[in-house]
């Protein structure tokens, strides 16, 4: 993510702090992010090789890996999810589409951390949710009444993190936090790297650590 | 009249149509309603078709004759009345701000830039930008050779717009889309004056601003999030303006002396470039979401004007949508009559307000291109300029001064012995310089491009190796003197037609598809020191050759079959694709990425890939210019991801034969319009030319002085004999004003695809294959 586009955003902003988390996003605070799982055979050797080598056709030196959700459309997954299922599926979920995109980063040369995230979400969506991931066989602990478990994948240069929504195929801002699918809370990183700090966008933002984005002044 | 005790406000306001591609009259004009309640606003437009004169917001409708037939001087005395009775007008559209700004000069009251300031910031150079931080992406005007044109498309990947000198922009995909557009382009504005310019790829973003007499008041960003299929915003955030921009848009426009509104279209590129695609001297149609994010950019103008300070307005948002509404249509202007459905003509017009009728009209008063023929009755020269010819190859003219030109029966395709040995010595240069390296460099010389003896015998003696794709072309390799270990067998029917097996070994053989690779496992592959399969890259999945990659199932498959080659074998893998087609830079992407499928198949396999074959359809200045020069490096990143790597070899298409051949043709009539456009009839046809449609060739003609040189352009045509509406052999020619039924022309670039795939049809005869 080039850091001119992150400047335009705000470019006369003086840096804002987070605060931590409301109570909405406690059911998911312990939550680790999602990784697929190898079978230590050929069967997932070759389906990430060939996931890999595809990133780098789709590649054009710059940007997200967009076309990762374009492949695998949002849906319900089923966990353990292998390698060799995966790359096979009709569609895939937000945290093998962010634990995906997170190793395309890395074999890009790229340092790249998972980004969990609680967003807010219409209340009456849930029961759609619910019943197409239960429908799936999957869990949906993930949804809630009006907020629901989301990730992503931060990448990190030069201190300052860009957040890739791989399910949505475009960077997030932490200005968005007011409104449907705006951040109710973010943690970028685990808890490997605390007492780390980046800025995004103009946030200061420590890792491994669940915060609210503080809202942008309107007018 | 003195504005020091701020009059009431009378706003003319142009340009109301609201429509996918809207003006920003009517966002003005709401804008201006909220800062100045009691304003009387007034619609001008010159067609009834344009939907915004009928809202609400206006007080008053000023409806003109269209601009195709409106008396300027009569209209320009009728705008002047009204601004000397204390009205402003804030012009909506390009042209109108340019007939303004040249007719009022300073006037007051009409907020417009100088004369000065409008050709600053005039397509696609935009002097003004130079002290912006914005770049201006690589542009070329369509007045220059096709020749040209095309190394232009191809060196960016025909990721190109075709533009209008004010207005409208078309996408040119492929030569033919580009002929179209520049066609298209050409008849709407009346103009030749197009250019091409580089697509840049990257988030659409736009500033909009107000100044008075040279002091920016206001400025607002902009950032599409959606368009039209236009490419028209329909929904967008408005924000402040980066300070770098904003300062340094102040000092350009106290230095233009700026009145008016203004908007820098431009694309932040993924590197973080700011690539500015245009000025527009009147404020954007989004321009009333500024005003409810904060900015009411046409209120300040108006302030700025003396009309007093405007109300203040309720900030409501900083992201806004456009909507479709139904209004009432005003009685006094009636929609015009149905037309009669059964007439094909289009229904509507991309150009409500007549833009090109008024882009037509200022040509015309600057004695420029001339107007519309059917304009008042009159009828013009509407013959386009002559277009410079372009550079020959240096041993052309030797070539055809040898070659008796005048004496051979026609149509003759001719082959031209010293530029073919200009093309081999190329290839030579290359070899040499590729020579005791690491990896061994080879070029194929691919038969089917054309399998003139002379030409095979050529690629024998500069030792290339011969790359076929049937049996057939084997043993025309085999005949030219290839032996066996100099030939590399590729396509979909290499089987065909049967035939004796050759005696040695090949250099290399790749099956076309899994298919073809399982018939090689089940009845033994050919006997090649390097065997292995054609890669189809997952960026051009079009393509019909080649194993698919593109799914994790098919790569599976892929290795298993590799996985099954006799022990011992050495493994090689192949990738072509027209480079013409994707752009050289675009090409040498896909070559980066069949390297990571390379490293992921050896992996795979377990087996190292030692033969690397890629090419494919390269233009020759782009074969000389761009592949032979970064050959070592690619080679070397080659070596790099396949550390095994033995061989590169690389098969240059029709680089090599489509310069070393010349279709010579006489004129067997030649027709001359009225309106100076010239046809010939050639006794050649689009079967001894097929590729004709595909790229400009370079066509010769005698000079006055009877020596053959190269001829322009101006929109003449070459017709063929054959009695069909495709045979066009040349659509943008400047034939020599003494042309005559049996003079000779010569038709270049004609040695590769258009003498191999050269037909029978209009001949009386068949081909031996339909009997």
């Amino acid at each position: 993510m080039p850091a001119a586009e992150t400047a335009a955003r705000r470019p006369h902003a003086a840096p804002a702090a987070p605060a931590a988390p409301g109570a909405e996003c406690a059911p998911w605070a312990a939550c680790t992010p999602s990784a697929l799982a190898h079978h230590g055979a050929d069967c997932c050797t070759a389906a990430r090789a060939w996931f890999l080598a595809m990133d780098r056709s789709m590649w054009r030196g710059h940007g997200g890996p967009g076309w990762i959700a374009r492949r695998w459309p949002w849906g319900p997954s089923q966990w353990p999810l292998h390698w060799c299922d995966a790359v096979k599926a009709e569609e895939l979920d937000c945290g093998a589409h962010a634990f995906m995109t997170l190793e395309a980063f890395r074999a890009r040369g790229i340092r790249a951390v998972p980004v969990q995230l609680v967003q807010r979400q219409e209340a009456h969506h849930q029961a759609h949710w619910l019943g197409r991931w239960s429908g799936a066989g999957a869990s949906s602990a993930w949804a809630g009444e009006g907020v629901a478990y989301h990730e992503a994948c931060a990448t990190l240069v030069d201190g300052r993190a860009e957040v890739w929504d791989s399910t949505v195929g475009a960077w997030l801002s932490p200005e968005h936090v007011r409104g449907v699918r705006s951040i109710a809370a973010v943690r970028i990183g685990g808890p490997e790297h605390a007492g780390e700090t980046v800025a995004w966008r103009g946030l200061c933002v420590p890792m491994g650590v669940w915060i609210t984005p503080p809202a942008p002044r309107e007018g | 009249m003195s504005r020091d005790t701020h009059p009431p406000l009378t706003c003319y306001l142009s340009g109301v149509h609201s429509g996918p591609n809207p003006s920003p009259g009517l966002g003005v004009a709401r804008s201006l309603r909220e800062a100045y309640p009691h304003a009387r606003l007034v619609a001008v437009d010159y067609g009834v078709e344009s939907s915004g004169l009928h809202s609400e917001i206006f007080d008053e409708v000023w409806l003109q004759r269209p601009w195709k037939e409106i008396r300027l001087p009569v209209y320009l005395a009728a705008v002047q009345e009204v601004l000397d009775g204390g009205a402003l007008w804030i012009p909506g559209q390009d042209l109108e701000v340019e007939w303004l700004a040249e007719s009022l000069a300073r006037r007051g009251g009409a907020l417009v830039p100088p004369p000065a300031a409008l050709h600053a910031v005039a397509k696609p150079r935009i002097e003004a930008a130079a002290a912006l931080p914005f770049e201006i992406p690589p542009f070329v005007s369509a007045d220059r050779p096709d020749w040209e044109l095309h190394a232009f498309l191809r060196e960016h990947g025909w990721r190109v717009w075709v533009k209008g000198p004010n207005y409208e922009a078309m996408r040119a995909g492929d030569w033919p889309s580009f002929r179209y557009a520049r066609a298209v382009l050409a008849d709407t504005w009346g103009t030749e004056s197009l250019f091409l310019q580089r697509h840049v790829p990257g988030a659409e973003e736009s500033v909009a601003f107000c100044a008075y007499q040279g002091e920016l008041l206001d400025c607002v960003h902009m950032r599409k999030h959606t368009q039209t299929h236009e490419g028209k915003t329909w929904a967008g955030a408005v924000g402040p303006v980066e300070r770098e921009v904003a300062q340094a848009l102040a000092a350009v426009l106290a230095a233009l002396e700026w009145t008016g509104g203004g908007e820098l279209e431009y694309v932040r590129a993924p590197d973080g470039t700011l690539n500015l695609i245009d000025w527009n001297p009147r404020f954007p149609a989004w321009i009333h979401a500024a005003s409810f994010a904060g900015h009411n950019l046409p209120a300040r103008l108006v302030e700025a004007a003396g009309f007093g300070a405007p109300a203040a307005a309720p900030f409501r948002g900083r992201q806004f949508t456009r909507v479709v509404m139904e209004i009432p249509v005003l009685a006094a202007y009636p929609l015009p009559a149905v037309r009669d459905p059964l007439d094909d003509a289009a229904v509507g017009s991309k150009h409500p307000s007549g833009m090109p009728d008024l882009a037509r009209r200022l040509a015309e008063a600057r004695g420029g291109a001339p107007a519309d023929p059917r304009a008042n009755g009159k009828k013009h020269d509407r013959r386009p300029r002559r277009r410079p010819a372009p550079t020959p190859p240096a041993a052309m003219q030797w070539d055809l001064d040898e070659a008796l030109v005048d004496e051979l029966p026609t149509p003759r395709r001719i082959l031209l012995p010293r530029t073919a040995q200009e093309r081999f010595a190329q290839v030579e240069r290359a070899l040499a310089a590729g020579a005791g390296g690491p990896v061994e460099l080879g070029f194929g010389y691919s038969v089917k491009t054309n399998p003139h003896p002379s030409l095979l015998a050529l690629a024998e003696r500069t030792g290339m190796l011969a790359e076929v794709i049937s049996g057939a072309e084997l043993r025309r390799a085999l005949e030219a003197g290839f032996p066996a270990e100099r030939v590399v067998l590729n396509g979909p029917a290499q089987q065909w037609p049967a035939g004796p097996e050759p005696d040695g070994e090949l250099m290399a053989a790749f099956a076309d598809s899994p298919q073809s690779f399982a018939r090689w496992l089940d009845g033994g592959p050919p006997r090649a020191r390097y065997l292995g399969l054609r890669l189809r890259p997952v960026t051009v999945e079009a393509s019909r050759f080649g194993a698919s990659l593109g799914a994790p199932e098919r790569f599976a498959e892929t290795l298993a079959q590799l996985r099954a080659l006799p022990a011992g074998q050495a493994l090689g893998l192949h990738f072509h694709f027209a480079s013409d087609v994707l752009g050289p830079a675009r090409w040498f992407e896909v070559f980066e990425s069949v390297l990571h499928w390379a490293a992921a198949i050896q992996d795979g396999v377990g087996r190292p890939v030692r033969c690397l074959d890629v090419g494919g359809g390269w233009f020759p200045d782009d074969f000389d210019r761009e592949l032979i020069p970064a050959l070592p490096e690619r080679i070397a990143a080659a070596a790099e991801a396949l550390p095994s790597l033995e061989r590169f070899m690389v098969e240059p298409g029709k680089a090599i034969a489509q310069p070393a051949m010349a279709l010579v043709t006489t004129v067997l009539e030649v027709r001359r319009g009225k309106d100076g456009a010239v046809e010939a009839v050639v006794d050649a046809a689009i079967s001894d030319l097929p590729m004709a449609p595909f790229y400009p060739h370079r066509v010769y003609g005698h000079s006055a002085a009877g020596a053959w040189e190269p001829l322009g352009g101006r929109g003449d045509r070459l017709l063929g004999r054959i009695c069909m509406e495709t045979d066009i052999l040349a659509s943008d020619l400047a034939l020599p004003d003494t042309l005559a039924a049996g003079d000779r022309l010569v038709i270049g670039d004609a040695g590769a695809y258009d003498a191999s795939m050269a037909y029978n049809f209009g001949r009386g005869v068949l081909d031996d294959a339909c009997c």
